[in-house]
């Protein structure tokens, strides 16, 4: 049955950590280099709180996530790099609280890439459909990036067929994520935007 | 929710909580690269065994054990998983008595069922040395270390005023709860949806109220020169004394036994397709035993620390 | 001083210390302003006492040895010694603003700018943060900016005032001076002995008193001769219980008592106004009647019903709650949507909703406003729009959380009257003795958990010393002239002495 040739990924949970770690050090690279005003990183430091805030009494339901949602609006409203950060430090500071470990690289990935790409998909203007349905697509990129951990880390042998299965395993969390975040978007997403909007807009000078 | 913040540091005395953050970090970053290398069931006990004699002599006990309890709450996963996920194992202890489409027959096999706890183990280690930290750790003074190791300041002060909001966010929004119940809004009841729309009456306004906050702060940050130049200067140094880069040497220790195992081949554990002997050598039982000594010398050195500071 | 930071219009120049404050960034100011906020959650950055003055020399770039001295001095400056060590988030308000005053003071600023410095504290913090900048100003000669709308406790420290009225300036000079035609147009509170000398101006030798030492001297001749022979009625409650607590015991973490065998009884039309220090269990007890938490021993009955047994639709018809910060209420997209949502929560009829806002706004003169969002009005229409979403359900009962800090003089005399014909049973939460002397009929002291004192606000507030009013402090002497020793307010001293 076990066949060490049929071994085709061989992942080390380490290795894994590793690269996410580089990842964030990049993206932490290119916030430093840019100019931030003192509003906009304060700004940051309270949406990744509530951020933080409305995940932690739901830490618990896999598929009750409002993080999420707050996510993406503000990588729409305020840019990618604000998007990664609130999404990155959403699981860094809430796991001051329910526990750090070796996971909290990858949520910091998995949470700070919606944030990233809603930035992009902000700069054009959509229609919230496509939000939505953006939101039900990180739902499960989400999942499927925590599933590399739980791959890594609690399965073995590293085979394809057990790559399979974790993943066909994992639909029912990642569904439940997908229906939660459609949820949460469709019914507080338009007002979130338009909250956050309405503070950027407020806070430009003009001189006469 | 208010268990939840029970969890986290609170200012005491102890020998970790008056440890070098460097030598925290140290420690942890030696357990968790350790239990990494290793999947053998003794090494991985040894591990979880020297966080917990830290614990013991933290004065955190309580707090952590209920920290750990979140790991007996895994155990029945983590077999369940691996019982869907692999085929692996001879000794079959009970078979599912039919087949179902893509996982074919599933059985549980004892290979399977020490492979899981082993896992287990090895998250009780890990989660146990990161609970250790997160309770007698000042978020705020890791974050300066971290600073002290040349690292970006402006993402460091954005990380630590966010977690100093969480507790005023939670208090916002325990007011705002209470707020919104006055106005009718009850959240005991309705579906999903309406629940959904019910949470919105706190969320909205915690959003609005935060970000006026966020705007005061940088206020309050600019007119005290926050920004002023490229270059700031720091009152506290995390500096690190003799005694504390001796201790960190102890703290990196075992990971270097670790890794000669490594190297040597000795500590490499088999589950399938027969499961290996829990020691195999006598070679293997003296360097499992040197490690825990080894992780354990810390905890007298750290108290004889502490005894000669009071001096 | 600090323009380039909220959106909006400036035209001309400010100077300060020959810099044009709009061309020089904030962050350059702050070598010459120190300054301190109103909120003190919203100024404190680190989490350690120390840290948090060192963190303004830290971004100058000070050296080490430089900030150890200075942190020493400021901290001296301000008392707070022997807080160095402390965790800020386990300060009390007071003690955080003092911090946030030593941190402004540590760069050595030439000016200090507190904007409302003790607006959100109670009334014994706020006077020894007072007293900390009296002794700044005394001491170190440091020139002091104090932005304050109430004006009773710091009036007297003051050498000049200016005086800013929709965007111009109307006075500037010393407060002895002010006309009573000036007081007329400015809706600032002045103390209650300097409102009350005004109607004396021409009597008045020295200028305007402004302590009650100094307006005994000034207007002894008046007071020793009252014109009229009044002794003040007290009004007798109707008998009629809406709700009564039967030897309550209240905490939150079941070791310590926040509540202690508390025994009281609330009739209908009382007029009650609760006063406490911070943290005496006014805000529980509160809570505690409108079943936002349950008693851990005892009973809470609302119109003779365990207040458990209530629906949550019918326990708001009998009690409503206004909380002192109305951005803890107000998430609605429009005034009227925001008015409207405790009705439609009790699922009445839309013509009905409708036809009930429409009336209150009117009322409460906020109509103007109803397709604005709430966020965008100012603090005190903010406040009128909470209220009116929470009296438009017409409770029986209305409970208020601290509804007059941060109103000015004129918006609290209004909202009094307001209630006052409106509401049938009000209980209001205050800090304010002014308020309770004007508005209450009974009074209630908190303390420790304990009601210490409970009766009509003449008896309660009257020789009270620490929560008696200016007036009464004012007439204690003039007893045996004539004047009644239960005399609370302005209004009512000037009946008596015409």
């Amino acid at each position: 049955m076990f066949d060490e040739s049929r071994t085709i990924v061989k992942l080390w949970p380490y290795e894994i950590i590793g690269i996410f770690l580089l990842v964030i050090a990049a993206f932490v690279y290119q916030f430093e280099r840019k100019e931030f005003s003192t509003k906009q990183l304060t700004l940051i430091a309270m949406l990744s709180g509530i951020s933080a805030v409305l995940r932690i009494p739901f830490s618990n339901f896999q598929g009750i996530q409002p993080c999420t949602t707050l996510i993406i609006c503000s990588g729409l409203v305020f840019g990618p790099i604000a998007g990664f950060f609130v999404g990155a430090l959403t699981p860094f500071v809430s796991n001051f609280f329910l526990g750090h470990g070796p996971w909290t690289p990858l949520q910091m990935i998995g949470w700070g890439l919606p944030g990233l790409t809603a930035g992009y998909l902000g700069r054009k203007e959509i229609n919230f459909k496509l939000i939505i349905v953006f939101a039900v697509a990180w739902g499960f990129l989400y999942g499927w990036i925590m599933n590399i951990w739980h791959f890594a880390f609690f399965v073995k042998p590293h085979t394809f067929e057990t790559f399979v299965r974790t993943y066909v395993l994992s639909i029912g969390w990642d569904v439940s994520h997908a229906i939660g975040n459609a949820l949460f978007m469709g019914i507080m997403g338009e007002r979130t935007i338009r909250i956050l909007t309405r503070y950027k807009k407020r806070f430009t000078i003009e001189r006469i | 929710m208010n268990i939840m913040l029970e969890l986290v540091y609170k200012r005491k005395r102890s020998i970790f909580h008056d440890a070098s953050p460097f030598l925290k970090i140290t420690w942890l970053v030696s357990i968790l690269l350790i239990s990494m290398i290793f999947e053998h069931p003794v090494i991985l006990s040894v591990l979880f065994i020297s966080s917990l004699f830290a614990a013991l002599s933290s004065n955190v006990f309580k707090d952590w054990l209920s920290v750990m309890r979140l790991v007996l709450f895994f155990v029945p996963f983590v077999i369940l998983f691996n019982m869907i996920v692999n085929a692996n194992g001879e000794t079959v202890l009970w078979q599912l008595p039919f087949m179902i489409p893509i996982f074919g027959i599933l059985n549980i096999t004892l290979e399977e069922l020490l492979f899981s706890l082993t896992m287990c183990i090895r998250l009780a280690a890990i989660l146990g040395a990161f609970a250790l930290m997160n309770l007698t750790t000042d978020p705020d003074e890791l974050l300066i270390a971290v600073t002290k190791l040349k690292l970006p300041y402006r993402s460091v002060v954005v990380s630590s005023l966010s977690t100093k909001f969480v507790p005023v966010l939670f208090s916002d929004l325990n007011n705002i709860r209470d707020a919104q119940r006055s106005r009718g809004v009850d959240f005991s009841k309705g579906g999903l949806r309406k629940r959904i729309k019910k949470y919105g009456a706190v969320f909205f306004p915690l959003l609005s109220k935060s970000l006026d906050r966020s705007v005061q702060i940088a206020e309050a940050m600019e007119t005290r020169g926050f920004g002023r130049y490229e270059k700031r200067s720091f009152y506290k140094d995390a500096k690190l004394s003799a005694s504390d880069i001796l201790l960190i040497a102890v703290a990196v220790a075992p990971f270097l036994i670790a890794l000669y195992m490594a190297f040597s081949g000795i500590g490499s554990f088999r589950f399938y397709q027969r499961i290996d002997p829990l020691i195999k050598s006598s070679s293997e039982a003296f360097f499992i035993i040197v490690m825990l000594a080894s992780e354990i010398f810390l905890l007298p050195l750290l108290k004889l620390k502490g005894v000669m500071a009071y001096d | 001083m600090i323009p380039n930071f909220y959106g909006g219009r400036i035209s001309g120049t400010v100077l300060v210390n020959g810099k044009n404050a709009s061309e020089t960034p904030t962050n350059e100011m702050s070598e010459t302003v120190g300054m301190v906020f109103q909120d003190p959650e919203n100024q404190l950055i680190s989490n350690e006492v120390e840290r948090e003055i060192a963190f303004g020399m830290e971004n100058l770039c000070f050296s080490k040895e430089l900030m150890r001295k200075r942190i020493e001095e400021a901290l001296d400056a301000v008392n707070i010694t022997r807080l160095r060590n402390r965790t800020t988030s386990e300060l009390s308000g007071g003690q955080k603003q003092k911090v946030a005053i030593a941190s402004a003071l540590a760069t050595h600023p030439d000016i200090l700018l507190l904007d409302e410095p003790t607006s959100e504290l109670d009334p014994r913090s706020a006077e020894s943060v007072l007293n900390v900048i009296e002794k700044i100003n005394d001491e170190l000669g440091l020139t002091i900016l104090l932005v304050e709308h109430r004006l009773e406790r710091v009036i007297h420290h003051v050498d000049r005032m200016l005086m800013i009225d929709h965007g111009r300036l109307i006075y500037d000079g010393s407060p002895r001076k002010i006309k009573s035609a000036h007081f007329e147009d400015w809706k600032v509170g002045l103390p209650p002995v300097t409102r009350l000398s005004l109607h004396f101006q021409n009597r008045l030798s020295n200028g305007l008193p402004l302590t009650v030492k100094e307006a005994r001297t000034a207007l002894s001749d008046v007071l020793i001769n009252p014109k009229n022979k009044i002794s003040w009625e007290r009004v007798k409650s109707s008998g009629k219980v809406c709700l009564s607590m039967d030897k309550v015991y209240f905490s939150y973490d079941h070791e310590k008592d926040v509540l202690k065998n508390i025994s009281f009884d609330v009739y209908e039309g009382d007029m009650i106004a609760l006063m406490g220090k911070n943290a005496s269990g006014k805000t529980t007890l509160v809570k505690l009647m409108n079943g936002l938490v349950k008693p851990r021993k005892g009973k809470v009955l609302l119109f003779g019903k365990k207040i458990g047994d209530y629906e949550l639709s019918d326990l708001i018809k009998k009690v409503g709650i206004v909380f002192q910060d109305p951005n803890l209420h107000l998430f609605n997209d429009t005034v009227e949507e925001e008015v409207a949502f405790v009705l439609r929560n009790l699922e009445m009829k839309d013509e009905l909703i409708d036809k009930k806002v429409e009336k209150i706004l009117k009322q409460f003169k906020i109509h103007q406003y109803r397709k604005s969002y709430p966020h965008d009005l100012s603090g005190g229409e903010r406040q009128r729009v909470a209220l009116a979403s929470v009296l438009v359900s017409e409770p029986e009962m209305l409970i208020l959380d601290e509804p007059t800090r941060g109103m000015d003089y004129f918006l609290k005399k209004e909202l009094i009257s307001y209630l006052k014909e409106k509401a049938k049973t009000v209980i209001m939460v205050t800090h304010d003795i002014e308020t309770a002397a004007e508005f209450a009929e009974r009074v209630v002291l908190v303390s420790e958990g304990n009601i210490i004192s409970d009766g009509n606000k003449r008896d309660v507030l009257s020789k009270a010393l620490l929560f008696s009013p200016q007036i009464n402090r004012l007439v204690q002497p003039y007893a045996k002239y004539g004047i009644p020793d239960d005399t609370l307010t302005v209004g009512e001293l000037l009946k008596v002495i015409g």
